[in-house]
């Protein structure tokens, strides 16, 4: 009976589970399959929509467009959040809290509302005119939207050294700058990687806000993805996906090897 | 340094004001500008744009559907997510971390792949329905896509990791010595979980059904693409109005009606989450 229950319990376990897996798998089987159709179990196995990814200009074009802003915002939130962990500090605590109260602002935002937001203020000003100041606006959303994480990050991490790090090397003579540079910035690189990850892969992600601002030329890898899958759906996109969701996975592997799932997502083990 | 300090605040301070409140400002106040005609409007003030909001049947309609199927993603979320996340709290080892990763990786897996998942998944001539019709259980391709069963299945697969990690932490926080103490005493595992676990993790259960409800409340790409257009909820129908119909006023509306609601949930799951710390620290 007890036996029973057990296995009841890890086959419930293993359907959820499988029910989570499920759209990324079935992204992946498709990207594989030799025909634009379906079928389970596979008729073979074909590398040719992956050929056709290299293949296409408008996909290359997309993909230096994510990957250019999404390394904007990574390297900005993380460097703007870090500078506000670690030179906040001594400053008022109420200097801190509203920092940090500011970052977390937009998560409350819906992008489907910031979106919006964004395309109605840059039309009537002509920004949309021009693919440069397109890709400003679409950068400058995306630092917003990423700061929330970098900050929360960055925060926790310096919040977790030991204060006892600095003081002794204070102590024994270290100014600042030094102080800086050689104890808390190398005991800090886990949470700035994480950082950068989680700041790069929501910006690399985020279909909403560039979906508004869209124009011919400026056409990020999701709203690229978006347009295919409503005019001409081809398992092109499905190679794509898989490479994006292989990307994000061992995002989490290195974050889980560098930092431990378990500390971000706030379990103790 | 003071003033490399002050610089930096008026560098964060001015992105922040160049990309967000202003953009956002506008918008809301469109909100109370009047519609002339499409893509047109005057700044003539007028709340003309939020009573239709409730006196238009089709608006009211579309808001109470998203409010219903907000709250159907809300309740499976839950109640799919409350065994894993018991899985994630009180086991170890190999399978345990497999499912944190299976977990963690489905809600870092880009919306749009998903959605294209399900899609490629539910469509009538889909993986799903191929494979009903081979094994002959049954003759017609079911309809699961372009309706709110679509819409829901997957929703509810994109909001169910964020569940499972809120209830995880908080399960986790429940000290095992009570539930032993209770077995001792002879209560059964039905009970030690009535009674011990389920009012224990009640903080967590709110709040990430507060946050599962807001986030579905606001979503669009999901029901854009798994709908198909027969499903209108809040996201769609802003959607709608910006690129279609030009109305912007009545966008914006829709926008600040929206962003009140999820403001309101936040607000609300705050102050729960402060009562519960005043508790635990009592």
């Amino acid at each position: 009976m007890r036996r029973l229950a057990r296995l009841f319990y890890l086959a419930v376990i293993a359907v959820i589970s499988l029910y989570l897996l499920l759209p990324t798998l079935v992204v992946a089987l498709a990207s594989v399959s030799p025909s634009a159709m379906l079928s389970f179990p596979p008729t073979g196995f074909s590398l040719e929509w992956y050929g056709n990814f290299l293949a296409r200009d408008e996909f290359t074009e997309s993909f230096i467009i994510s990957v250019l802003l999404a390394a904007f915002a990574a390297l900005v939130s993380t460097g703007l959040a870090v500078v506000a962990a670690t030179g906040l500090r001594r400053v008022r605590r109420r200097a801190r809290q509203f920092v940090a109260g500011l970052a977390l602002f937009p998560i409350i935002l819906p992008t489907i509302v910031y979106g919006p937001a964004l395309l109605l203020l840059s039309g009537s000003m002509g920004v949309t005119q021009s693919m440069w100041l397109t890709l400003l606006v679409i950068a400058g959303a995306h630092l917003v939207l990423s700061l929330p994480f970098a900050v929360q990050i960055c925060f926790t991490s310096y919040d977790d050294l030991d204060p006892a790090m600095e003081e002794a090397a204070v102590i024994a003579g270290a100014g600042h700058g030094r102080v800086l540079r050689r104890i808390v910035v190398p005991l800090l690189i886990p949470g700035i990687l994480a950082s950068l990850m989680f700041a790069f892969l929501i910006s690399f992600d985020e279909p909403v806000v560039s979906l508004f601002m869209s124009r011919h030329d400026v056409v990020t890898l999701p709203v690229r993805i978006l347009t295919y899958m409503r005019f001409r759906p081809d398992p092109t996109i499905a190679a794509i996906s898989t490479i994006m969701s292989l990307l994000a996975l061992l995002a989490i592997i290195v974050v889980d090897r560098q930092i431990g799932l378990d500390r971000i997502l706030g379990l103790r083990r | 340094m003071p003033s490399v300090r002050t610089g930096y605040v008026i560098l964060l301070g001015s992105i922040f004001v160049v990309f967000f409140v202003i953009p956002v400002g506008f918008f809301l106040s469109v909100s109370v500008a009047l519609y002339l005609e499409p893509g047109i409007f005057d700044d003539t003030f007028t709340l003309e744009n939020y009573a239709r909001l409730v006196r238009d049947d089709y608006a009211l309609g579309v808001l109470t559907d998203t409010l219903r199927i907000s709250a159907v993603v809300t309740i499976l979320c839950l109640v799919l997510g409350y065994p894993l996340a018991m899985f994630i709290a009180r086991e170890t080892g190999f399978v345990r971390r497999a499912v944190m990763i299976v977990t963690v990786a489905s809600l870092f897996t880009n919306l749009v792949v998903r959605t294209y998942g399900w899609l490629v998944f539910l469509t009538p001539r889909g993986l799903f329905n191929n494979m009903l019709l081979d094994s002959g259980l049954i003759e017609k391709p079911l309809r699961l896509m372009f309706n709110e069963t679509g819409v829901i299945i997957g929703l509810v697969q994109i909001m169910l990791p964020i569940q499972i990690i809120v209830l995880a932490v908080s399960l986790q926080a429940i000290d095992k010595v009570l539930e032993d103490a209770a077995s001792i005493a002879g209560a059964g595992k039905v009970r030690v979980f009535t009674r011990i676990i389920w009012p224990l993790s009640l903080p967590g259960v709110i709040s990430g059904s507060i946050l599962v409800f807001t986030l579905s409340m606001s979503s669009f790409i999901t029901p854009e693409f798994l709908g198909g257009g027969r499903v209108m909820v809040l996201g769609t129908l802003i959607r709608q109005l910006m690129t279609r119909s030009l109305n912007y006023p009545f966008a914006a509306a829709v926008s600040a009606t929206l962003l009140l609601l999820a403001i309101a949930m936040l607000v609300s799951l705050a102050i729960i989450s402060r009562r519960v710390m005043r508790h635990r620290g009592a």
